[in-house]
């Protein structure tokens, strides 16, 4: 067997490899995502809608918590926010929602997660200039 | 040059206050999934193998005789390229170039409605490099520095009977090292400088680089320095070797030719133009990585040492640069004793650099991609309205950006197969430049080894870096 063959044996096994692990990611992944509607619809009867989604997010010293909120394309979020400061929350890139947040009063942020992509959550202390990135809003496409 | 570059970034570094670096515009990025950047890897290691094994020396020359077609035997691209429709080109972009001045001084200095920032860190720094990179050196005729001097040229040839420049002898030693220093300060300036969307800053930036160009095209002539000091006229006419167009015989050929190729012909400048093109690779790899979640802990965890954000970006530029350059150096290196070549490691890694810039070009449109369609819209609002003042000159102000446009599922195959793609290239090409070179085939193929390896590390980190976990926030 010539040093050719060898080097094309050795790519095609490496492709084959490669596809069959993306069959089988795909495969579990599809076995993860399977029981969730079954789930779902146990829960239909306690949550008033299929798709809400209820995150209660604190802003503590200008830092949020939790600073991530993962969503996929067509929830309904909820998002209640407590600050310890004054000031407004925006949610930027493809949804551009501006809140006026009080001091340690919960605010409540509903939304239709439409647009997919990484969103980023923004703080604007009362007074200040100064735009502070505190997280985002990562909406997974469907 | 280099000492004023480094007291302009120092003084900054130490005397700014720490503020919130904030990039301009918003990047809705997602990561790519993980099955696809596995599936991405692998086949970027298989085509490796099938390019080394397949394809023979006669099917890597065929390229060297690539097809042509003179565009100029096209009506219509003859009109494009006649003198009042140039001269009209020209014009326009001299008066976009004072429009942005203009707009930075009396503009909003609020960023998004002020048209400055989206034109200068969208539409040139983004835009352009696609634009180089896949349709042609266009720069070169619109660069609206380059027409404003040759107009004061003309005018001077008119009523003096001189040209203006001193045409001075550009030093042997100087390689391209001025482009270097500005193309780092260049992105410096974009990637750490926390004034880099400020209206105002960015107007005298403009005026600061005006005075260096027209500073340059006086010491040098204008075709000397936009060739070799000037960072975008090299960066440009590297990338549009890339591209489907290349300009023969003084203008008298405008040819359409297959893609990539132009990459492969010689054109060696030494150890200057190696730092240009790894500078340029290892910079759109840290705006890629300092993103990522690994590259915010890394950041956060020298931010709790005590060192202020513009330290920690400048030198994590620096140092990757650095990465970048030791190991393609090393590599160069192996190749040298592999074939035991009598080229110096200087002349094999010049050799070969153009070489990497295919993967470096496809990744950053998978990374710009996003930023480009959806921050880009910006332009359509400010057309009407340039300097934020409430006007509606061609009724589109209300046209704000549609991120909906974005299909991530879509995006990501596109994102992963564009890399493999590039990573094609870019071994087709070195190994071209291998059998010019080593001039044997069998040379040729063993000096490859390295190359290839290295280009998978660049391809498959290139893939890894986008298929990272994303973060915002302090």
């Amino acid at each position: 067997m010539n040093k050719n063959n060898i080097f094309l044996l050795i790519g095609v096994a490496i492709l084959i490899a490669g596809l069959g692990w993306v069959y089988y990611a795909q495969q579990r992944q599809e076995q993860q995502v399977s029981p969730q509607p079954v789930s779902q619809t146990e829960e239909a009867t306690t949550a008033a809608d299929l798709n809400e989604k209820r995150v209660e997010l604190s802003l503590e010293s200008r830092t949020l918590f939790p600073s991530q909120v993962t969503v996929s394309q067509g929830d309904e979020v909820v998002l209640i926010l407590i600050s310890d400061e004054a000031g407004e929350f925006h949610i930027h890139g493809g949804y551009d929602i501006r809140n006026e947040v009080e001091a340690n009063n919960p605010k409540e942020i509903r939304l239709t997660a439409q647009t997919a992509g990484r969103h980023a959550f923004e703080f604007h202390p009362e007074g200040e200039e100064e735009d502070l990135e505190v997280g985002a809003l990562v909406v997974n496409p469907l | 040059m280099l000492f004023s570059a480094i007291t302009f970034i120092l003084t900054f570094l130490f005397l700014a206050e720490p503020v919130l670096a904030h990039g301009f515009g918003q990047r809705i990025d997602l990561p790519i999934p993980l099955h696809l950047y596995i599936s991405g890897a692998a086949t970027t290691v298989a085509v490796s193998f099938f390019l080394i094994s397949f394809l023979s020396e006669e099917k890597y020359l065929r390229l060297k005789n690539y097809p042509r077609f003179n565009l100029l035997r096209l009506a219509i691209f003859k009109l494009l390229v006649s003198n009042p429709v140039i001269i009209f080109i020209k014009i326009f972009f001299v008066f976009v170039l004072f429009l942005l001045i203009v707009s930075g001084i009396i503009g909003t200095q609020l960023s998004i409605y002020n048209i400055s920032p989206v034109v200068v860190w969208i539409l040139f720094a983004v835009g352009m490099v696609y634009i180089s990179a896949f349709l042609g050196n266009i720069w070169q005729v619109i660069n609206p520095w380059k027409s404003t001097f040759e107009f004061i040229e003309t005018l001077s040839m008119k009523l003096f009977k001189e040209g203006v420049s001193l045409n001075l002898n550009y030093p042997k030693t100087w390689g391209v090292w001025p482009a270097v220093v500005f193309y780092f300060t260049y992105k410096w300036i974009e990637n750490v400088y926390p004034k880099s969307a400020e209206p105002f800053s960015l107007s005298l930036m403009l005026l600061q680089y005006s005075l260096i160009t027209f500073t340059g095209m006086f010491l040098f002539g204008k075709d000397v320095w936009l060739r070799l000091g000037d960072p975008f006229g090299f960066l440009f006419r590297i990338l549009s070797k890339f591209s489907i167009t290349e300009v023969k015989s003084d203008g008298k050929q405008v040819n359409l030719r297959p893609p990539v190729v132009g990459l492969a012909e010689e054109e060696r400048m030494g150890i200057s133009q190696i730092f240009f093109v790894l500078l340029m690779l290892s910079i759109l790899s840290f705006d890629g990585l300092k993103e990522t979640l690994i590259g915010f802990k890394f950041s956060s965890f020298l931010f709790d040492l005590g060192f202020n954000n513009m330290l920690v970006n400048t030198a994590g530029m620096i140092f990757l640069a650095m990465i970048f350059i030791l190991i393609y150096l090393l590599f160069s290196w192996l190749i040298k004793k592999i074939v035991k070549s009598s080229h110096s490691i200087v002349n094999i890694g010049a050799s070969f650099v153009y070489s990497l810039l295919p993967i470096a070009i496809v990744y950053e449109v998978a990374h710009y991609w996003v930023f480009l369609t959806t921050e880009g819209q910006r332009i359509f609002y400010l057309i009407s309205d340039p300097f934020g003042f409430g006007w509606d000159v061609f009724n589109t102000a209300s046209i704000y950006p549609d991120y909906g446009v974005i299909n991530f599922l879509s995006l990501w195959n596109f994102q992963v197969v564009l890399i493999v793609l590039g990573h094609i290239a870019s071994v087709y090409i070195a190994h071209m430049i291998a059998l010019r070179i080593f001039g044997n085939s069998k040379l040729a193929a063993k000096s490859q080894y390295p190359m290839l390896a290295l280009m998978i590390i660049y391809t498959t980190f290139s893939l890894w870096i986008l298929a990272q976990p994303l973060v915002s926030g302090v």
